[in-house]
């Protein structure tokens, strides 16, 4: 017969190693789709996250923010902070008039911007 | 008289399905776990506070809904490829740092996928992307 009582202590361990190296993501209920690059490298996540979904609505923390008051918010976030990053996921098919104001307020609060995009293929695309 | 004590029977929890739930929920762990690669690009955008405004003459890309426009008088629009090209022949890497500027203007119909390849393109050319406020009121 072979001994299985150690099988539970090996079980917990490999729980245990799951919910450590387990990242939830705080904006997974934000809808948008991320621009696609070949040529970008990974990055470590950023302790700041300001998104716009594919409606347009602004996101800081996961929680919706007026874009009016993103600077003054993103600024209190990162004034103190050794880290300035902040991670940009904006939607790829919004338009510059929609995301522009979302960048400047970010360079304007003095942020390290991390524009995220997926790893994908290549372009293939000329323009 | 002997009082004879009823002995108490011996309770022991049963532990042996503890390993069954583990193995559940190391299953569920695996089949929900996804492992994403999320990329990013560092975008160095000069904050303008502190900058003097100087007569040096900086590379302007300006993009347009469907073209790419490389210098201010340009009349002919570039592909992506002869952007990059372009970039890599003024050898921004060997510049100084405010000689490696480059002024991105965009049309407000321009959709985020194709103002990233150009970021991108101007990074990995060693530029510095440098945007345009616009008043608001203009």
């Amino acid at each position: 017969m072979v001994p299985m009582a150690s099988f539970g202590d090996i079980a917990f361990l490999l729980i245990i190693f799951f919910m450590l190296a387990s990242n939830f993501v705080k904006e997974a209920h934000i809808e948008l789709e991320r621009v696609e690059a070949g040529n970008i490298e990974e990055v470590d996540p950023a302790p700041v996250s300001v998104s716009m979904d594919v409606d347009g609505v602004c996101y800081l923390q996961g929680a919706v923010q007026p874009i009016g008051s993103l600077e003054s918010a993103v600024s209190m976030l990162i004034e103190n902070a050794d880290d300035k990053r902040v991670a940009m996921t904006i939607d790829k098919n919004l338009v510059y008039k929609q995301y522009s104001e979302v960048q400047m307020s970010l360079v304007r609060a003095g942020a390290t911007i991390i524009a995220i995009g997926d790893i994908g293929e290549p372009s293939t695309k000329d323009n | 008289m002997k009082i004879q004590r009823k002995k108490r029977p011996e309770s022991e929890v049963d532990v042996s399905s503890f390993s069954d739930v583990a193995f559940l929920l190391i299953i569920f762990f695996i089949l929900t776990t996804t492992f994403k690669l999320i990329g990013g690009q560092e975008l160095n955008i000069p904050s303008g506070e502190d900058g003097d405004s100087t007569e040096q003459k900086q590379l302007t890309i300006s993009l347009t809904g469907k073209e790419i426009f490389y210098g201010e008088d340009s009349k002919s629009s570039l592909t992506l490829r002869q952007l990059r090209v372009q970039l890599a022949d003024e050898q921004l890497s060997t510049k100084k740092e405010e000689q490696r500027m480059v002024v991105l203007e965009s049309d407000e119909n321009v959709v985020y996928q194709r103002y990233y390849n150009v970021m991108l393109a101007i990074r990995d050319a060693d530029g510095i992307v440098a945007l345009i406020e616009r008043d608001t009121d203009e």
